[in-house]
Formats: C-alpha cells, sequence, structure tokens
C-alpha cells in the first residue's frame, strides 16, 4: 500500500482556516490546484473525522465553531485544527481488532492464546490469525501502549493504564493543567494536545461533568501545528544527519497554494520545484506563527530558507558526511545569530528612541522593548524616553516590529531607515485623512 | 516520530474513548518526560505527584537534549505559571465566589471585593496570566492581572447561585463585541498569506471580490482587545487599510500624523 500523505488536507485546511470563508469550491480548487470532486471529497472526509471526534462536544454553538474551523475565542477552548492529526485512515477490521485487543488487555493480562480464546467471545466472534495478531501486539508494544511481562514464554500482555491509575483526580487535574499550558505555550505541541485530549475525558468521566475547562489562551496562532509534522521530520533528518527530498511551493505566487496530487487521472503540471538539501537548522518565527528551514544543497552552495508550509513529499535522502554538515550548521548558526527572524543581510546597527507612555507610573512600552527586543540593549533612559540599539541583518524584518509601536517610538539610526518610516508614515496618514 | 499515527485514527479514538480506555503512546510520554524538565513543571504541582510523573515518564524521556527549533522574535517569558492560577482555577470547579485584594496599574488598590470568577486567561503576546471576573461592588467584568492580586479568599455558595451569573457575563461579553473590516491593500496581495497569518489569532471572516481582487477582512474582538489590534494594524503598515470601525480609522489617523510629528525638524 502507498504511503499515506496529508499533503492535501493538511493545505485545504489552512486554506480554510487563514481564508475563512473568502473562496468558493471553485475558487478553492483553483488555489488548490485539484478538481472540485477531490475538494469535495477531502473536505467531506474531514466533516467525518470532525463529527466523530466531536459527538460529545453538545454545545451547539462550539459544534459551529469546529465545523467552520472559526476562531472563537470563549467558545472553544481546544485547538480546533488538531482533529487534522486523527485524519489517519484505517480498515473497518483492524479497528475492531485493535479496540477487541486493547479493550480485552485492559480487563486483564493475557497471552497471545488467551487473548485468542477471549476473540471467540466477542459480539462479531471473529478471531483473527496469529500471525496478525502478533504484528498487532507488536506494534502496541513498541508504542508502549501495552505492555510484556513474564521472562519466559508464553509472555503476558497487558494494557498500560499506570499514568491514569497512578493519580488522584486532584493529581490528574494538576496533569490536565500543566499539558494544557505547555501545549499552548512551547514547541512542539502536537504530542501534547493528543495527550490533553485523553487527560480531559478521563477526567470528563471521572468528574461527571464537561465544563471544568477554565484556561483560555489569547491571541494563540493555532495554525502553527499544522506544520509540526513536517518540523519534526525535518529536525529529525538534521539530529540525524539526513539529507532531504521535497517539492517546494513558494508562497509568493500569484495563486495562493498548489498541491501535488497523487491521483494519476487528476495528474496535472506541477509548479512545485524539487529540492534536494541539507536540512540545518528549522525556525519559529513568533511574529506571524510560522515556520522556516534553513538548508543548503551543498557546502559551496548559497544558503536557502523556505517556509515549512511550502514543503511537500518530503522524504529523507542520503546521510551527510559528519564533517561537512557541522561545519555548514555551525556557519548558518553564526549567520543568523544577528537575524530578527532569518535575514541573513548586511549587519546594520539601528538606535531608536522610546517613549514612556504619558499619564501611568506604569511603562507598559519599556515592558514591551524589554521583553520583546531580543538581544537589543537599553542606553539611556530620562523621564520621557529612553534609548535602544541593536546590532542586526538588515533593516527588513525588524521595520513592524518598530512600526508596532506608533508614535511611541522615533528611529534614529540608520538614516534611511530613519526617512523609510517617515515616508511610510505620511502615506498611512493618506490612507485616513478623509476621517 | 509519525503524528499521524494509526493508534490516533479518529474511529478507533472514539471508540476507545466510549469504553474509557485511552492508550498513551511512547512519543506522548517522551514529550511530557520533556515537559516536566521545564524548570516551572515544579510550580504546576505538589512534590509528590510531580516526582510519581517523572517516575513513570523516565523510560522514555529524549536523550538528545538539544533544542529541536530555534524560536525567533519571540516575546520573553517572565513565568509561564502564576502561584495563584492552581487557586483560582479550583474556586471556579468548585463554583464558588472570590473576596479579593488587588492593586492596579495606576497604584490605586481595591480591598475585600467580592466577585464571581469566570476563566483565567494567558496571554500569549504578553505572557502574563489574567483572572477574568464580575464584580459585585461595580458590576464589571473586569480582566485583573494576577500579578496584581494580593491575597484571594474563596467564598463557598450553591452551585446554582454561581451557575445564574454565567449569562449576565456571557451578555456582558456579547455586548463588548466589536467588529472592523480591513481591507489588503492590492498592491500588496502577494503578501496575502503573510498579512493573513497576522491576524490568524483573531476571530475573523475573509470577503474575496474576484473582479477587483480585493480582500476584506473582518474581525470580531472585544472592546479591550483593541489595543493589540491597532498594534498589529501598525506592524503591518501600508498593506492594510481600516475601512470599516470609525474608532479604529480614527486612532490609526492620530497614530499616523503623531508618529510623522517626531521626524519633523522642529522635534528636538
Amino acid at each position: 500500500m502507498a504511503k499515506e500523505g496529508f499533503d492535501k488536507e493538511l493545505q485545504l485546511l489552512r486554506l480554510m482556516f487563514l481564508t475563512q470563508g473568502a473562496y468558493n469550491r471553485q475558487q478553492l480548487a483553483e488555489r488548490l490546484g485539484i478538481s472540485v470532486h477531490t475538494l469535495d471529497k477531502t473536505v467531506k472526509k474531514l466533516r467525518e473525522i470532525q463529527s466523530t471526534l466531536y459527538q460529545h462536544v453538545t454545545d451547539r454553538e462550539k459544534k459551529g465553531c469546529y465545523a467552520q474551523l472559526r476562531y472563537n475565542y470563549f467558545a472553544v477552548t481546544d485547538n480546533f485544527l488538531m482533529f487534522l492529526y486523527h485524519a489517519k485512515s484505517l480498515k473497518e477490521s483492524e479497528i475492531e481488532r485493535l479496540y477487541r485487543i486493547l479493550e480485552q488487555l485492559s480487563r486483564q493480562p493475557l497471552s497471545i492464546k488467551e487473548l485468542l480464546d477471549a476473540f471467540l467471545t466477542t459480539p462479531t466472534g471473529e478471531v483473527p490469525d496469529e500471525k496478525t495478531l502478533r504484528q498487532d501486539l507488536k506494534y502496541l508494544e513498541e508504542l508502549s501502549v501495552i505492555k510484556k511481562s513474564g521472562d519466559t514464554r508464553p509472555y503476558v500482555y497487558q494494557f498500560d493504564q499506570e499514568l491514569w491509575s497512578s493519580l488522584s483526580d486532584d493529581e490528574l487535574l494538576d496533569l490536565h493543567d500543566f499539558i494544557d499550558v505547555m501545549a499552548n505555550t512551547q514547541l512542539p505541541a502536537v504530542p501534547g494536545y493528543l495527550l490533553r485530549h485523553k487527560v480531559k475525558r478521563c477526567l470528563d468521566s471521572r468528574l461527571q461533568r464537561e465544563d471544568w475547562a477554565v484556561f483560555l489562551y489569547k491571541y494563540h496562532f493555532v495554525s502553527r501545528i499544522l506544520d509540526e509534522q513536517q518540523a519534526l521530520l525535518l529536525a529529525t533528518a538534521i539530529a540525524e544527519q539526513k539529507k532531504v527530498k521535497f517539492c517546494y511551493f513558494t508562497p509568493k505566487r500569484s495563486k495562493f497554494y498548489d498541491s501535488q496530487n497523487t491521483n494519476p487521472a487528476f495528474l496535472r503540471d506541477s509548479t512545485g520545484k524539487p529540492q534536494h538539501v541539507y536540512p540545518l537548522r528549522v525556525v519559529f518565527d513568533h511574529q506571524y506563527g510560522r515556520w522556516y528551514l534553513l538548508a543548503q544543497e551543498s557546502e559551496k552552495r548559497p544558503l536557502r530558507k523556505y517556509r515549512v508550509e511550502g514543503i511537500t513529499q518530503l522524504a529523507y535522502g542520503q546521510q551527510a558526511a559528519p564533517d561537512a554538515f557541522m561545519r555548514m550548521q555551525a556557519r548558518v548558526d553564526e549567520r543568523i545569530q544577528h537575524s530578527w527572524l532569518i535575514d541573513t543581510g548586511k549587519p546594520v546597527t539601528i538606535r531608536l528612541r522610546f517613549f514612556h507612555p504619558k499619564g501611568t507610573p506604569h511603562s507598559f512600552i519599556r515592558e514591551r522593548v524589554e521583553a520583546q527586543g531580543q538581544w537589543g540593549v537599553i542606553t539611556e533612559e530620562t523621564r520621557e524616553s529612553f534609548l535602544y540599539e541593536i546590532t542586526v541583518n538588515s533593516t527588513l524584518e525588524i521595520t513592524p516590529w518598530i512600526r508596532s509601536f506608533g508614535s511611541s517610538c522615533e528611529v534614529l539610526e540608520p538614516l534611511y531607515l530613519r526617512e523609510q518610516l517617515q515616508m511610510e508614515w505620511k502615506e498611512l496618514l493618506s490612507y485616513y485623512e478623509s476621517v | 516520530m509519525n503524528l499521524f499515527d494509526k493508534i490516533h485514527n479518529y474511529q478507533l479514538i472514539t471508540r476507545l474513548d466510549e469504553a474509557g480506555l485511552y492508550p498513551v503512546t511512547s512519543h506522548e510520554k517522551a514529550w511530557l518526560a520533556k515537559m516536566l524538565k521545564h524548570p516551572a513543571a515544579q510550580s504546576f504541582f505538589e512534590a509528590e505527584t510531580l516526582s510519581k510523573l517523572q517516575q513513570l515518564t523516565a523510560a522514555y524521556a529524549p536523550t538528545d537534549e538539544r533544542e529541536l527549533f530555534i524560536e525567533k522574535a519571540g516575546t520573553r517569558t517572565r513565568n509561564i505559571w502564576h502561584p495563584l492560577v492552581r487557586k483560582l482555577r479550583r474556586i471556579i470547579l468548585g463554583k464558588n465566589h472570590i473576596q479579593l485584594h488587588a492593586g492596579t496599574r495606576s497604584g490605586r488598590a481595591y480591598r475585600r471585593q467580592r466577585g464571581v470568577p469566570y476563566k483565567l486567561e494567558y496571554s500569549l503576546a504578553k505572557k502574563e496570566w489574567y483572572l477574568i471576573w464580575l464584580t459585585f461592588d461595580s458590576e464589571q467584568l473586569l480582566t485583573t492581572p494576577l500579578s496584581l492580586i494580593r491575597s484571594v479568599k474563596e467564598i463557598y455558595v450553591e452551585d446554582a447561585w454561581y451557575d445564574s451569573f454565567l449569562p449576565v457575563i456571557e451578555s456582558m461579553l456579547a455586548a463588548r463585541q466589536q467588529t472592523a473590516k480591513i481591507q489588503v491593500v492590492r498592491r500588496y496581495n502577494l503578501e496575502l498569506q503573510r498579512i493573513l497569518y497576522a491576524f490568524s489569532c483573531f476571530d475573523k471572516e475573509v470577503a474575496y471580490d474576484p473582479d477587483t481582487q480585493e480582500y476584506t477582512i473582518t474581525l470580531r474582538f472585544l472592546q479591550d482587545e483593541q489595543e493589540f489590534i491597532l498594534s498589529r494594524l501598525r506592524f503591518l503598515g501600508l498593506r492594510v487599510k481600516v475601512v470599516e470601525n470609525d474608532q479604529l480609522k480614527r486612532r490609526m489617523a492620530e497614530s499616523a500624523a503623531n508618529a510623522l510629528a517626531r521626524y519633523a525638524p522642529s522635534a528636538h
């Protein structure tokens, strides 16, 4: 069987989430580079996953939020894009088998023979062949979902419930809150969300209620989890110093997105470009909630920057020579040391004057500069203002941050940035002059 | 590691869920083990619980301690936890009222304010915890930073009494809802994706006009989120224009005029 990929689902979900209602079916399909028929099929599949997973979500409004992928702050406390990670398809018979194995092993430890016998008493009475059962047990054991015990054959298998059985309700509540906070604030998050879902359902049944979640996360880039699988695969390739191959779709094109279709009936010229590179660093940008890959084709070739969301059909390639890999990585670390994000342009020293807010003793401006100013330093302070200095690779990436302070920030140096900001404010004022 | 593992298949998970079975995978245990090493973990748990969890996950802890990713342009985190979170979350769980002493940013302090605690909110922009609660004195819905709360006392009440305030709080939230229409300036359409990412942390809808190729974003937000939205709008600069919401338009005009004034020759 061909390896099941989720590029198409992922891209559809991202496009629907980001553009929220902007496109009709035809336009969506066009931007994804798939037929309307394939689009409908994919949407139907995603809807089915959602409605199965969230059937216990009773509130009507909540259901609406899930179905429409709407970010409704007070109604939905889950990351509602998580359902994508439950998309792996499985045959009816395999679901039945895995379910029965876990169900039986949760009641009591059993050997393979006993397990086979136990299948006779299940509602279908269907007994899998021993070889299949052995494969299933091996898979579940590797996943550490079940445990094998005994020194000699026949081994006895048992469902691993330790986490649940050893924690009191109160402790489980603390665990839930911990996982919730960590999954929402740290990277990676997806394994945390997967675990949280289980802790939550377990608590629902232990506490006999479902309204106990009290945390809200404001200004959360929920869609960052869509690229986590790719980011983790790339991080693994980096740790193992392996080359990667992928097809890259640059996001700056007239088309919003594009995806490779695996169905030969819809095979079409792809606009994506095949890449074969050494992955060196995966960077997460907190300003937009996006992921980047920094890579090189070879030591002699220039550094390439990719947006992880444009990477499809990712596969591992050959092993790198350790010395060369380490050299490339050290070089890239050095080059991005002074990148606000990932810019490797010429370093420039920027000097800014920030103004304290008037009429309050609490300088939230200074607080923000200290929290977000990365490696920049505050050099002088008066009652009205303070100076901040930073050396960054070109002014391009830091400019939006500077602008976000509005009139609380003035660029002193370099002169060209000062002039640029002056021009921008002038033009921006013209947007609103009629107000 | 494959996050799309068949053990997570939605039909299988749902059936196991119905039977009260929650299989925890080695990936999840490894993730938990890694997170338990975070310095903040100690403040989440009683010492005994923490050591129990560490024991349960120790065998799965990743051996490679190097960071997987480089994070850029984040807000420095002072603390992802606040000692009051645990107490307040349990008061809310128990559906009880609170009496609290709190300071304010302006230096004034409030004593013995009674009210209904509603939710605990963590701002990923400010990296700070807040309590959303209804005060009895002023009948206002307040968002108070936990760092300003001096003390909290739990006041036991009947669940039904607690619940009776929820519709009041919800209607207050609904009354605070605002909308704004923001247009993506057409010459920046190539940057559409980035612009949409910048707004992806808000409740929004997007409209597209294929004739003019114009995108208009309708944002829904609460009154007190206005400052953050303004900073996002300034962040994007010329790429976006507020076309509906007079208050935002006026503030953007003021902001641009004041910023421009900083560069006037006579300023210094």
